[in-house]
């Protein structure tokens, strides 16, 4: 895994670290100062979700987390605590190349001002005038629905978990009602998407979370 | 009547009985006086005598000791008051009365014990039917309990009815008592470890931890000797002999239901074990084959690309790295179906049910399996005002387990369907290709482990539908199979809804 890893990065321009162990990953991201931290939650020495504690607890650096099929349940608490993304194992080469693009997109531009608009051919949100047109028309969302639209947006690419929307949307006394965010999802996505079962931006991780992706007009 | 027996209820109620007896009693030979006295001009002094003895008689037939005895010697105060001269006082003159007297107390005092033994027998008659009756019933409800558990609770329940006892049952775990019946709250604290090992050692006397003080304890082994469980009754009230010798034949018919529970449990593992091992050997094999395939193709088409003497063109190259990423997802897809089916094996298969939009679910499901559909059309039709009470990562293996099912039993560039509305008290989920179908004699046999249709040449564990099979059956839902026209096979599954409201609340 970590050679196919390294040959794939390297191709594609990156600088990679490869360590073994949870010990030696923690001090090497304080040393080196990484700009995206791969994470196998499968470590011999240290809990992963204890990684991203700790290493949220010091820096802001994008976590995507690697996890195999049987840990799903470690991979929200992971997103819960502050990973970033996540991929599941096995996955194909351009998925993580996906992934890393993303957080390094979102790591760069938390210095500056908030992206206001998104367009693609459909779909235009403008968040400096609460607009949000679907080929051309406007479309009303009540008030829940911008809230979660404008969440997602602004986290376009990755993966929000149900706890983190609820906690933003609604407020941390509802973090355990999961099915709130899929009624107001599934509103959404009736209004904003052709086929709400195939949807091309309100994306669905099952189990996990929303992902909010939107290509640009190329 | 009060519910509730305490000792100075029973001594009212039996002074309140006695005091109608003997009212009765007074008032029986007062108006017997009467009537002699009307009518004794024309009977003799011997068949007045025989008329307060068959008076006496008759209430020592149905009255208890005292106020019998008080007739018998209140008769002998009015006959000699009203019938022996001088008349109106207790004094005699003629001494031949004395014995009348002497023979009507007599009788009076013999019929009055007599009946009273009588009485007893008939109550402890009638309470030994009501005994045998009990331990009847016991051993028929202890005939039909299957686990130790259901034992124990019949157990519990039919000797409240015996005598004012309560039972607990216990197992010694290394150093300490477990319980593993303790629905009348006995305190642990007064199972003493000692006495419950003692008990289980010496199985053939029971032992009684007796302090002389109420609640009392017994303790009883029951079960086999391997494995012996100890009852610990708490006696609430003082044993009769007759209840003592009761609760022995009691427990010893418990005794014979847990030897039986055990032995059967013990048949039911080596049974279950057996299955496991059989299917143990079935999965291996079919691993081996099954894992091979794809294996195989990966390594044969990598050394192909590897080998430097061929010459192999750009578009060739891409065919065959393609193919090798196909196979690779479905070795993929064959580990999850491996993975799911050990664990439902091991008896782990319990939905962690949430309510779902059936669109969310599928859609997500299908951007998973992307690039194994990206070769048929996908068509949708689903409600969309249904919540549906599922486990997620479960029911996405059921359906792409169908969905791969169509993939492989359907040309490319056909269409497959999936279909998503309310039933009746269910929800309808069905995915149609429109392959090939399959033959009807398949239909039993779809649902079964390494099955697999006819049609060797497609690959596959057989594995796919037995795990669904399993898995929509674990959510309390069923799946079925249908072949459809023109041509195709139909796979629904048929999920319960909650009671609670499943239609989507519109907010706002």
């Amino acid at each position: 895994m970590q050679r196919f890893l390294q040959v794939l990065l390297k191709g594609h321009g990156y600088q990679v670290c490869s360590i073994g162990s949870a010990a030696e990953g923690l001090t090497l991201t304080a040393e080196k100062r990484p700009a995206v931290i791969l994470l196998d939650l499968g470590l011999p020495d240290l809990d992963g979700l204890d990684v991203v504690k700790c290493i949220r607890e010091w820096s802001s650096v994008p976590i995507i987390v690697i996890s195999a099929r049987e840990l799903e349940n470690d991979k929200v608490k992971a997103l819960d605590n502050g990973a970033d993304d996540y991929l599941t194992k096995p996955f194909g080469s351009s998925e993580l190349l996906a992934r890393i693009r993303v957080a390094l997109r979102h790591a760069s531009s938390q210095s500056q001002p908030q992206q206001q608009v998104f367009e693609s051919e459909e779909l235009s949100i403008d968040f400096t005038q609460r607009l949000v047109r679907r080929c051309g028309e406007q479309v009303h969302l009540t008030p829940t629905e911008y809230r979660i639209l404008h969440l997602l947006a602004t986290h376009s690419g990755k993966v929000m978990t149900y706890r983190q929307i609820l906690k933003e949307v609604w407020g941390p006394s509802c973090i355990e009602q999961n099915h709130y965010v899929r009624v107001h999802m599934a509103q959404l996505r009736h209004k904003l998407e052709d086929n709400p079962a195939q949807p091309k931006y309100l994306l669905t991780e099952n189990g996990v979370g929303y992902r909010f992706q939107i290509e640009p007009v190329k | 009547m009060s519910v509730i027996d305490t000792p100075t209820d029973r001594l009212q109620q039996l002074w309140r009985t006695d005091f109608y007896e003997y009212l009765i009693s007074t008032s029986a030979i007062m108006a017997v006086t009467c009537i002699l006295y009307l009518t004794q001009s024309f009977i003799a002094e011997a068949d007045i005598i025989m008329a307060y003895l068959a008076t006496v008689v008759v209430l020592a037939y149905s009255f208890n000791r005292g106020p019998t005895l008080f007739a018998a010697l209140f008769s002998v105060a009015v006959f000699d008051f009203f019938f022996v001269p001088p008349f109106y006082t207790f004094a005699v003159h003629h001494e031949k009365y004395f014995l009348s007297f002497a023979v009507m107390a007599i009788v009076g005092f013999m019929f009055s014990s007599f009946s009273e033994k009588q009485k007893k027998q008939l109550r402890l008659t009638s309470t030994r039917e009501k005994n045998l009756s009990d331990l009847y019933q016991l051993a028929r409800s202890l005939a039909a309990a299957s686990s130790l558990q259901s034992i124990f609770n019949i157990a519990n329940l039919h000797l409240g009815k015996l005598c004012s006892a309560d039972v607990g049952f216990f197992k010694p775990d290394g150093s300490k008592v477990t319980s593993l019946y303790n629905e009348s709250r006995i305190d642990i604290r007064k199972v003493p470890m000692a006495r419950i090992e003692h008990c289980i050692g010496h199985r053939n006397e029971s032992s009684d931890h007796s302090e002389n003080q109420l609640p009392e304890y017994k303790y009883l082994p029951l079960g086999q000797p391997g494995n012996a469980i100890a009852a610990v009754v708490r006696l609430n009230a003082p044993l009769s002999e007759d209840q003592a010798h009761l609760m022995e034949t009691f427990f010893s018919l418990v005794d014979l239901a847990v030897t039986r529970a055990q032995l059967s449990e013990q048949a039911g593992q080596a049974e279950v074990q057996a299955e496991s091992e059989r299917l143990r050997n079935a999965v291996l094999s079919a691993v081996s084959h099954d894992l091979r395939t794809p294996l195989g193709t990966i390594m044969g088409l990598a050394s192909t690309l590897l080998d430097r003497e061929m010459q192999l063109d750009g578009a060739l190259k891409l065919e065959l790295l393609e193919t090798i990423y196909e196979e690779s997802e479905q070795l993929s897809q064959k580990v999850t179906n491996l993975l799911q089916m050990s664990r439902s094996l091991r008896g782990k298969l319990t939905p962690n049910l949430e309510l779902q939009n059936p669109e969310e679910f599928v859609g997500g499901t299908l951007s998973k399996m992307k690039h194994r559909l990206s070769r048929h059309r996908i068509h949708t039709g689903l409600d969309d005002t249904l919540l549906v009470p599922l486990d997620l990562s479960l029911m996405e293996v059921v359906l792409s387990n169908l969905l791969d099912n169509a993939v492989r039993f359907s040309p490319e560039q056909t269409v497959i369907t999936i279909a998503g509305q309310r039933g009746q008290d269910c929800y309808e989920l069905s995915v149609s290709d429109e392959g090939s179908g399959f033959k009807s004699k398949d239909t039993q046999q779809l649902f079964e482990q390494f099955y697999r249709a006819d049609n060797q040449a497609i690959g596959g564990t057989g594995l796919g539908l037995a795990i669904s099979k399993a898995i929509v059956e674990a959510h309390g839902g069923r799946v079925t199979a249908t072949n459809h026209l023109p041509r195709g096979a139909t796979f629904t599954v048929r999920l319960p809804l909650a009671d609670i409201e499943t239609e989507m609340p519109i907010h706002e």
